[in-house]
């Protein structure tokens, strides 16, 4: 609550600014929601099918969403713009109404109180005989002064009162919807991926051992971050390495990574390798393997436009119980709604 | 599953122009908590000042939210549009292989 020497200092028509800022933010809202609009009818024009149908649901609950923060916005601007000039408006007549009381030279004191003046008194006692009557009557005076300064700083303070009142309910719808805008990405592996571990860590599976005295890789899980990426020096696959089922340089498999060097994979631990079938850059390796790893390292580098930079869950099984797994399965999910889910068949 | 068609060029279109949209917003969440600061200290002691101080700082929330869900909005179409052809390819792929009697 503002007291009487509060509201002869105020600016209140900062409030006024403050109205503007929001009238302005509203505008941008509003203009950001019909773009939205208009991208979203762009994307579904040529666009049919269920997963259409659910963007148009998201992008309309999306779109309704914009309208309420820009009408949330627009009645708080309003009311600080509005609550501004009123608020001003009193302020103003209770300065020019002070003005008045010590034009009359009465004194007021810094919380508003009406007294009598050294020069008053003085004038007083030069009426000699009507010295007590007059003092009384300017005492009676000041008291009534004292009194409307109190009514002004008081309607002044309902004012202000009602008007914080409604920026607090427009607030609570606020925040209300902000609750409503952070959903929880969807969890694509069903909480199974491991939970400790942190951005720039993976877990590799146990090996798969072999009658032969062979073995390989089985599954990874990793949590890729931009420090992880390497960009030169790729370091050369140790010869010691040799998964299960792979028939050396000359044969048609390369020693695969489960998680790829430049996704910041081990290369000296058996356990991040398979073999799949490689050379002529046409079969899983080359291809289809080496493509998903190239999209999963640009989304995490984010040099996708369009995409958001994030740090991507990403988990590798090698599929099948043989040398040669039949299939890799592999499901990356970044932080920020970048999916990828595919099976590559070790062709 | 229905019977769908896209073209997944169109969606990765729109989704980078979605994606775009907050830069129009990104700053009136500063820009209002910054005049509300000024109000508050232009006028202390007033309610209005606290309430539309707190309004600030709760549509300074908001915007960052509706900016992160813009941008992820814009960024799911551009991912679906990929992940169509990553299908598609890896489909072609596969059929190709298999004319190649790789198995």
């Amino acid at each position: 609550m503002p007291a009487y020497q509060q509201l002869m200092l105020a600016r209140p028509a900062e409030f006024e600014a403050v109205g503007r800022a929001l009238t302005e933010a509203k505008t941008k809202l509003t203009r950001t929601q019909e773009r939205f609009d208009t991208d979203v009818a762009k994307a579904n024009a040529k666009w049919q099918g269920e997963a259409k149908d659910a963007h148009a649901m998201r992008a309309e609950l999306l779109s309704g969403q914009l309208t309420g923060v820009s009408a949330l916005t627009e009645t708080a601007g309003g009311v600080a713009t509005t609550g501004g000039e009123g608020l001003g408006g009193m302020c103003t007549a209770l300065k020019e109404f002070v003005e008045s009381i010590e034009a009359a030279e009465f004194l007021v004191t810094p919380t508003g109180v009406v007294t009598i003046s050294p020069e008053q008194e003085a004038e007083a006692d030069a009426t000699v005989y009507a010295a007590p009557a007059v003092l009384a009557a300017l005492e009676a005076t000041a008291v009534a002064l004292t009194g409307a300064i109190e009514a002004l700083v008081g309607a002044a303070t309902g004012v202000d009162e009602a008007l914080a009142g409604a920026v607090a309910g427009v607030s609570a719808g606020l925040a209300e919807l902000t609750g409503v805008l952070a959903p929880a990405p969807p969890d694509l592996m069903g909480g199974t991926f491991p939970a400790d571990l942190q951005p720039g860590q993976y877990s590799l599976g146990d090996l798969m051992h072999f009658a032969d005295g062979s073995s390989r890789g089985t599954s990874l899980d990793a949590y890729i971050h931009p420090d992880q990426l390497q960009t030169a020096d790729r370091p050369d696959i140790p010869d010691d390495i040799e998964p299960a089922g792979y028939l050396g340089a000359d044969g048609p498999h390369a020693k695969s990574h489960l998680l790829a060097d430049t996704l910041g994979g081990p290369v000296d631990d058996p356990r991040n390798y398979v073999t799949l079938y490689s050379k002529d850059f046409s079969r899983a390796n080359d291809r289809p393997m080496a493509q998903l790893e190239r999209r999963v390292r640009d989304v995490v580098a984010g040099n996708v436009r369009g995409i958001p930079q994030q740090n991507v869950r990403y988990r590798v099984e090698a599929v099948g119980t043989e040398q040669l797994p039949s299939a890799v399965r592999i499901i990356a999910q970044g932080d920020r709604g970048y999916t990828e889910s595919v099976l590559i068949p070790n062709l | 599953m229905g019977a769908y068609s896209v073209e997944p060029a169109h969606l990765k279109a729109a989704g980078r122009r979605i994606h775009a949209l907050p830069s129009t917003i990104r700053a009136t969440g500063g820009e209002a908590t910054s005049a509300a600061a000024q109000a508050s200290a232009a006028c202390p002691g007033f309610q209005l000042a606290e309430a539309l101080d707190e309004f600030a700082q709760q549509y300074s929330t908001v915007v960052q939210r509706l900016t992160t869900v813009l941008e992820d909005h814009g960024g799911g179409l551009v991912n679906g549009g990929r992940n169509y052809e990553t299908a598609e390819r890896n489909q072609s792929w596969m059929f190709r292989r298999l004319k190649d009697g790789a198995v």
